[in-house]
Order: structure tokens, then C-alpha cells, then sequence
């Protein structure tokens, strides 16, 4: 841990768009412009516009079908693999538009992680889970595979249970431990940005609650943002939250402007569950 | 609705129904009594002329006593050949359609014809092989006789291996491609292996599709008394041996056919048994 993600986020301070309105002078790390997705025909992302700030936790909520994962699947252009998706307008990651055809996808995607609803371990052992991508990257010795290996996996709170096991295979690992082997496998590569789309909806509430804590201290080396249709656990995890509703932002913010003084009234009537 | 009228309609539903299972059930036995009575016939016959000479000694002349040693090892070898030929090209079309082309029109175009050439007569196959690899040379050959089972065997793996990559979650491949790996990669580390069980139940089946089959080896390898290693000649295999000795007039003849025709079955049998098991274990975790 090295704490780069700090260290870049005070570099760039001055970065352009940030919120409108009072006092918004926290440095903004990703930032969305007019952005528009089509699923085909089916327009899914109207005009979105919105600024993550370059530090802490950032959730996106609003009810199912609201686009909320549709944004964070533009950010490191996931949706290419599907010919009928497009999106069209800006994503900014420190400045420079990463939607843009010549922008490297791999490169892209080794900056902007990602994590997914269900677990998805490679049928290959705990060790090459983690070593595998990590050396399309890094020309590694074995030592210092093993050595980023385990780092990884201690970032994501999982080198305890499987330090004695790592030629095994990752299939017989738990649910939970899946989902954290499998965030230890983005955070092998040093990604700045983790996304995560949902990341416990499919786990029991213990390893739901490993993986928030694990989220908390994550938060201090990456910029993570996540999507959650459990504004609990958005309340419980984010410092910025985004609420977005039938393809649109709605508003953004602090935890605590959302939470407890929303400007409108879709985000007052959705955070005090009147829908959704 | 009145009461006796929906007592009345059950009561004619379950015997519309006892009716459909009864047919259904007819049909079922139909069916199973003529593969019990072939398997019987052949496991009967061939387990009386069954005996050790059967793997030890070459096919004989007229009257005289040996076995099928040179058949078994003329059919392994080719079909061998014919697994190195298919498996690596099929696997590859079979990549390049679930992954590179799956939803494209040349990719539909050429899964069409593919299943064209799945359920293509296998003499055809035999004609062919024959046109290109026998009369250019000038002899009947093990190689010829290899590349035909191999024709008839790429379409199946073709088909069981794009089949297996296309049930792989959709959520691996974005998982892998997601860390920023290329798409090749992704495949090559990932998917296949994913989907390796069904690929390997694949090609297993496909084995024994093959094994059994006769008439691109009449056109292609025909037979050999003898025994002989050589592929560019002549090579004896299960099935054509099996043909010719059934059709002779000689009693020997026909217990050696039988003979075959039961360790043929076994082989066939035993295959399926393994891709099942393998298919299953490989995929119970």
C-alpha cells in the first residue's frame, strides 16, 4: 500500500467541472459529460453529468432500471463487448476522455477496475487468479509474483484463510471469499479507480458485512465507486452519493446532503422509501 | 359451471391422459427392445468367439485361426491421426465462432454449414477423401483413411466445443476482459478452460462416432491381412474387417466378426460412459 491514490488526488486538484453551487472544492477525479447510452434503440443514460470526487467511497443509487449500473458498465467501456450498446459524450478520467476511440481499452481498463454482482474466480488455482492477469502486465520472478500475490490478498482481507491453500482451486473457495478474491485480483493490477457493480448482493449479510469493511479501508488507496440498490449500505459505505432516476442524475452530493437535506424532491421521496 | 360438468371434464382429461402416457410408454419399448435385442445379439456371439488370440494374432486366411491385432491397431492409429487433425482446427473454428462471431452473419452462415457437414452421409465423406488423397497416389492408404474420419470428426467438435464456450456466464468473459486482458487471452486462459469438460465430452463423443465408421474406410484405408504400422499403405481396421468377414461364407470368419463387433460396442460404450463421468465431475464443483 503505497497510497498513491492520495498522493495523485492532491496533485490534481484544480480539475474542471466540479459540482455546481456551494462549496465544492473537493478535487474531482472522474468526470462525466452529457453522456448518453443506447441499448439498440433503447435509450437507457439521458444526458448524464456528474463529477466523482478523487477521494472515498462514491455510490450510485436510484431503483432498478434507473441506469445506475449502465453508467458505471461506460466507465471502462464493458459495454464494447456487446455490438448493439453505444454510448456517446465524455468520461474524463484525470482530464483526458477515456470514451474516446483511441483511448487504449486495455490501458483504460488496468486503470478503472472492476468488480462484478457475482463472484467470477477463473477455474484456476487462488494463486493464479491474482498472478495470471498480473503478469500480462509485469514481467514478474516468481518471488515477486508471490509477493504481489500476497499483498493482494491482504488488501482484501483474505490472505488469512487462504495463505496455506493458494495452489487450490478457487472454485471451492466460498462465496464471499470468491467476491474478495476476485477484488484482490483487480487490486493486483494497481488500478486508481475500482468499480463495483453490486458487489454483495449475492452474499449472506457476514460476508456482506467483510466486504464493507473491506471497502473502508480500500477507500484509502483507490477511489471506489459502487452501485448498490441498498441505500443501507449506501448510507453505511459512501461519502458522495449520486442518485439517478429513469436514465438521469438526479442529484448528487455528500452523504449527508443526500441523506438528510436532498434538493429534490425524487431524491427526499426515494431515500425516505416512499418508492423504489 | 355445474359440478358433474367438471367432474365430467377431469374424468376426460385423465383418461386423455392415461391414453397419451400408455403410447408414449409403447413407444419407449418399441424402441429399447430392438438396442436390447443388438446388444444382446452382439454381446452373445461375439463373447463366444472371444479369447485371447482375438489381441494377440493377425486377421487370418480362410480356415485358419488368429485375431484382430492388426485391426485394433490400425483403427487406434488412424483414429488418433484423425483426433491430432480435428481437435486443434475445430477447436479453433470453434473459438472463432462463440467468441469472435457469435451473433455476426458469416458466423451464422458458417454454423449452418457446419451442421450441414454434421449430418453429411459419411460415404460422401469417404468419395471425397478418396477423389484427393487415394487416386492422386495411386494406393488405398492409413493416411487417406485418417483424414477421413477426421472430416467427419471436425464438425462434431466444431459444434460441441462452440456450443460448451457460448454456455460459458457471460459474466467471466467480462470479468477477464474487464482487467484489461485481450480478448484472446481471456479466451485462451479462461474460456476454454471453463468449458473445458464440455470440449473434452465433445471430442470424446466424437471418438466414438468415428470409431464405428465404415464407409470412408472402405474408399479411403480399405484393409490389410497383414500387419502393418505404415500409414502410407493399406491399414486393416474394426470396421471394414468387420464388413468383409461378415459377408464371407467362412465360420471363423464370422466369430472373428462378432468378435469385433463386441469390442467395437465395448469401446463405443465404455467412451460415452467416460465423457459422461468426466463431463460431470468436471462440472459438480
Amino acid at each position: 500500500m503505497n497510497g498513491r491514490g492520495f498522493d495523485r488526488a492532491r496533485e490534481d486538484v484544480a480539475a474542471p467541472g466540479t459540482v455546481d453551487g456551494e462549496a465544492p472544492a473537493r478535487p474531482i477525479r472522474l468526470q462525466v459529460n452529457n453522456l448518453d447510452f443506447f441499448y439498440g434503440r433503447h435509450q437507457a443514460l439521458k444526458d448524464v453529468n456528474v463529477g466523482f470526487p478523487a477521494a472515498g467511497i462514491s455510490a450510485i443509487i436510484g431503483p432498478s432500471g434507473c441506469g445506475k449500473s449502465t453508467l458505471l458498465r461506460a466507465m471502462n467501456r464493458i459495454y464494447a463487448l456487446y455490438p448493439g450498446q453505444r454510448a456517446s459524450g465524455e468520461i474524463l478520467l484525470d482530464g483526458e476522455n477515456v470514451l474516446a476511440p483511441s483511448y487504449d481499452v486495455g490501458r483504460l481498463r488496468a486503470q478503472i477496475g472492476m468488480v462484478f454482482q457475482k463472484a467470477t474466480p477463473f477455474h484456476l488455482s487462488i494463486f493464479e487468479n491474482i498472478a495470471f492477469p498480473l503478469r500480462h502486465y509485469e514481467r514478474l520472478s516468481r518471488a515477486q509474483q508471490s509477493e504481489r500475490v500476497e499483498k493482494a490478498l491482504r488488501q482484501a482481507a483474505l490472505w488469512d484463510e487462504v495463505k496455506d491453500q493458494l495452489g487450490r482451486s478457487a472454485l471451492a473457495l466460498s462465496g464471499g471469499q470468491q467476491q474478495r478474491l476476485c477484488i484482490a485480483r483487480t487490486l493486483a493490477v494497481r488500478p486508481e479507480v475500482v468499480l463495483m457493480d453490486e458487489p454483495t448482493s449475492a452474499l449472506d449479510p457476514i460476508s456482506t458485512a467483510r466486504i464493507e469493511e473491506l471497502l473502508a479501508q480500500l477507500s484509502l488507496d483507490f477511489k471506489v465507486i459502487i452501485v448498490t440498490h441498498n441505500l443501507q449500505q449506501a448510507a453505511r459505505v459512501a461519502s458522495h452519493v449520486v442518485f439517478m432516476f429513469e436514465g438521469a442524475m438526479v442529484e448528487e452530493g455528500s452523504h449527508e446532503q443526500i441523506f438528510l437535506s436532498p434538493k429534490q424532491q425524487k431524491t427526499s421521496d426515494y431515500v425516505t422509501g416512499r418508492f423504489g | 359451471m355445474r359440478w358433474n360438468e367438471i367432474s365430467r371434464r377431469v374424468r376426460g382429461r385423465r383418461v386423455a391422459g392415461a391414453a397419451g402416457l400408455s403410447l408414449a410408454t409403447a413407444a419407449t419399448l418399441f424402441g429399447l427392445v430392438w438396442l436390447v435385442w443388438i446388444l444382446w445379439t452382439t454381446a452373445a456371439d461375439g463373447a463366444a468367439a472371444l479369447n485371447v488370440r482375438l489381441f494377440t494374432q493377425m486377421t487370418p486366411p480362410p480356415g485358419s485361426e488368429g485375431g484382430l491385432l492388426n485391426a485394433f491397431f490400425g483403427s487406434f492409429l488412424m483414429v488418433l491421426m484423425a483426433v491430432a487433425l480435428a481437435a486443434p482446427v475445430g477447436l479453433l473454428a470453434a473459438v472463432w465462432l462463440a467468441e469472435f462471431a457469435r451473433t455476426s452473419r458469416l458466423g451464422v452462415v458458417i454454423r449452418m454449414i457446419n451442421d450441414v457437414l454434421l449430418s453429411a452421409p459419411s460415404i460422401v465423406i469417404g468419395l471425397f477423401v478418396y477423389q484427393l488423397a487415394v487416386r492422386p497416389v495411386g494406393h488405398f492408404s492409413g493416411y487417406a483413411g485418417a483424414c477421413a474420419l477426421a472430416v467427419i470428426l471436425l464438425p462434431v467438435i466444431v459444434r460441441t466445443s462452440d456450443e460448451a464456450l457460448q454456455l460459458v456466464p457471460q459474466t467471466l468473459r467480462e470479468a477477464g476482459l474487464a482487467l484489461g486482458l485481450p480478448h484472446w487471452k481471456v479466451t485462451a486462459n479462461v474460456l476454454i478452460r471453463a468449458a473445458s469438460a464440455g470440449i473434452v465430452t465433445g471430442v470424446l463423443l466424437g471418438v466414438a462416432r468415428i470409431a464405428g465408421e465404415t464407409a470412408p474406410l472402405l474408399f479411403t484405408s480399405l484393409n490389410n491381412q497383414y500387419w502393418s504400422a505404415n500409414p502410407k499403405t493399406p491399414m486393416a481396421n474394426v470396421p471394414v474387417v468387420i464388413f468383409q468377414y461378415a459377408m464371407s461364407p467362412y465360420d471363423t470368419w464370422h466369430a472373428l466378426a462378432w468378435a469385433g463387433a463386441l469390442a467395437l460396442t465395448v469401446f463405443v460404450l465404455g467412451l460415452s460412459i467416460l465423457a459422461r463421468l468426466f463431463f460431470r465431475h468436471r462440472t459438480a464443483r
